[in-house]
């Protein structure tokens, strides 16, 4: 019985069809906003959570700047040296005076050209402390990660990025593989998969983007590279000396990170003249985000609601409409032996049906919204099923809100009076 | 139970306002009805007898008095019960036939039947015999738009015989028709008669009224006349 009220409300709903359109409009656009909203904010929380996980919960990564140059012309002949950023007695003070950081890893960076015949790339040679790869979960897909050993003994190793190796058209066996870096040979000991690197987090890791990353012992970068290096692409004569480009401090547990940042922060402030660094904590990222979200919480609902309220005027209004148009009709049904129940549930299941269908075009149109800004933003929605189903309820609740008082008043009309109307 | 007539009118009295406006429609109604029996009700406009018949059809209650259909007081039913006696016992045919404009012929005919709770399958199979019985087989599939007033008024016929009622209450129904049609129309009234149903008839028009072996003529909201023209009912 109720299966046929739906296929009765869909037909009553089609036989006007743009009326209906119009009135459904307000609920989709408001589904819409929702599922729009609620797919960009779930996109938004797992890229972040993601880039958390990435840069680890118990980490406190402390990055070089570079200060804003000096207006000062070099004279002839004269070679100037910048020297900015961390140096070995920051992280010695805080190997020194910061307890609760359980370990430290410096990164050393060399822009050096590396050779495949007579191609080259501009890539990056990182010197890593031991450790650095697996604190950063960066595994090796292939062959091995650096050791201690390979420090100590500064051997000419390296890990490479997969997409290194495939830019260049190298086909052979990586593992084989004698890279040239600048003047030096690195033996090639491990391949990283390629992962997708969240913008915000290539700044915080220290990834240039248009340059490769070559990963090799610390000792080995510092005793084959030096610590002065000049740009690789440009005719300056201006070189610079940066000690330490990262400092990676791992806090004995996530309780403790908050304050080991604040002990770090105070241990190296007095070594620096200038902000030349940057400390970022990754679990503040997840602070900042749990505030961002539960603004959205609280706002996302309004919206929603502002909009619902609006498309469920819309049908309040065409529903009343359509019962005094029809008032015969449900004179007609009342006189043959309709109760007011019966009634009811045929203009509340009519109204619901409506809602109902707007809310499905809704979903619709807010997951193409979604898609659209997937292609063209930066954003990346994620549509769940969670999503989906919410948009869903809060329309058929729509409905049944604003279907209620016109089904009551259709139900509570005198049938002997219904009849008559014309 | 065979004794019990049909319906049963005792002390019937209708007044509509209140105080100084107070109009008195009806009174004192007795009516008998017993199984079998054709009755018109017959009497000019203004004489009471839509809101006799808006009593009858449990559309109204009476202000006083009692009407008793099938042996049941119906004057103390909430609007739910007597919902389902107008769903179950009575069968209306209207002067504008009053279909579902959107619904086909077989839909209106099954109506009834849906608020009767009756499953799919039965009602289609009821709807056939009954669109067949009125002749409008090559309709069915037809909105009331599409039909001539007298398919219309055989539509609606075969709706009020849908629940097999104990009785059909027809209000002017030929009221809307030419004389030709009017005169299919009691034919079908006439046949529906011999079949045993019961039937009440409410008109204005004299020459219709003497169709039926019974006439009740009623002039200001009281009965003037109650008569047996040929031989009777059973």
């Amino acid at each position: 019985m109720i299966g046929e009220l739906f296929v009765e409300g869909l037909r009553n709903l089609s036989r006007h069809k743009l009326r209906s359109l119009l009135t459904a409009l307000g609920i989709i656009f408001g589904i819409a906003s929702v599922m729009a909203m609620v797919s960009t904010g779930e996109g938004a929380r797992r890229a972040i959570l993601a880039e958390i996980d990435q840069l680890g919960t118990r980490n406190i990564i402390v990055n070089s700047l570079e200060p804003p140059a000096e207006q000062r012309t070099l004279k002839e002949d004269e070679v100037r040296v910048r020297r900015y950023g961390l140096t070995f007695r920051d992280l010695q003070q805080i190997r020194e005076t910061v307890p609760v950081v359980s370990n430290t890893l410096a990164v050393h960076d060399e822009q050096r050209w590396v050779w495949f015949g007579s191609r080259r790339f501009a890539a990056k040679v990182r010197g890593v402390s031991t450790g650095y790869l697996e604190t950063l979960n960066l595994e090796p897909a292939l062959g091995r990660s650096l050791t201690d050993v390979d420090n100590e003994q500064r051997r000419r190793v390296c890990v490479v990025r997969a997409r290194l190796l495939r830019d260049a058209g190298y086909v052979g066996d990586p593992l084989q593989l004698d890279l040239k870096v600048g003047d030096e040979y690195l033996q090639v000991v491990g391949v990283l998969d390629d992962v997708e690197i969240q913008s915000s987090n290539r700044a915080v890791l220290g990834i240039d983007q248009r340059a490769f990353e070559v990963y090799a012992p610390f000792d080995t970068v510092v005793h084959r590279f030096g610590l002065t290096s000049k740009p690789i692409s440009q005719q300056s004569a201006e070189l610079t000396r940066v000690e330490l480009h990262q400092i990676v401090c791992e806090a004995a547990s996530s309780e403790a990170v908050i304050d080991a940042a604040r002990c770090i922060r105070t241990a190296i402030a007095s070594l620096h003249d200038e902000q030349d660094y940057q400390i970022v904590v990754p679990l503040e990222l997840l602070a900042s985000m749990e505030r961002t979200q539960r603004v959205f919480n609280i706002v996302l609902p309004i919206i929603a609601g502002i909009s619902l309220l609006v498309g469920g005027i819309g049908i309040l209004n065409i529903m009343l409409a359509s019962i005094t148009e029809r008032t015969r009709e449900i004179g007609i049904r009342r006189a043959i032996g309709a109760t007011q129940a019966d009634i009811t549930a045929q203009f509340l299941i009519e109204t619901v049906v409506l809602a109902a269908v707007g809310g499905v075009c809704g979903v619709a149109l807010g997951t193409a919204g979604a898609l659209v800004l997937e292609r063209f933003t930066e954003w990346q929605p994620v549509i769940t099923g969670w999503a989906i189903a919410l948009s869903l309820g809060i329309a058929c609740t729509t409905g049944v809100v604003f279907g209620l008082y016109p089904a009551r008043r259709a139900a509570r009309m005198r049938p002997i009076e219904a009849l008559r109307h014309e | 139970m065979a004794d019990t007539p049909v319906l049963e009118l005792t002390s019937i009295g209708k007044t509509y306002g209140a105080g100084d406006h107070q109009v008195s429609v009806l009174r004192g109604v007795h009516l008998a009805v017993p199984r079998g029996d054709y009755v018109i009700i017959v009497g000019p406009s203004g004489s009471g007898k839509s809101t006799l018949l808006n009593i009858l059809g449990c559309l109204d209650r009476p202000t006083e008095g009692s009407y008793h259909l099938l042996g049941e007081n119906t004057v103390d039913l909430d609007d739910r019960a007597l919902s389902h006696v107008r769903n179950r016992r009575i069968g209306f045919v209207f002067q504008s036939f009053q279909l579902v404009s959107h619904l086909t012929v077989a839909e209106n005919v099954e109506l009834p039947l849906f608020y009767a709770r009756v499953p799919r399958h039965e009602r289609r199979e009821r709807c056939r015999g009954l669109v067949e019985r009125v002749g409008l087989d090559h309709r069915r599939d037809h909105v009331p738009t599409q039909l001539s007033g007298g398919e219309c008024q055989r539509a609606a016929v075969a709706r009020a015989l849908s629940v097999d009622p104990a009785l059909i209450l027809a209000d002017e129904p030929t009221g809307n028709l030419d004389t030709q049609t009017s005169k299919e129309i009691m034919r079908l009234f006439a046949e529906l008669h011999a079949g045993g149903t019961t039937i009440v008839l409410i008109t204005h028009d004299p020459e219709i009224a003497a169709a039926a072996p019974r006439r009740v003529t009623i002039r200001d909201g009281e009965i003037e006349a109650d008569e047996r023209l040929t031989g009777g009912a059973p």
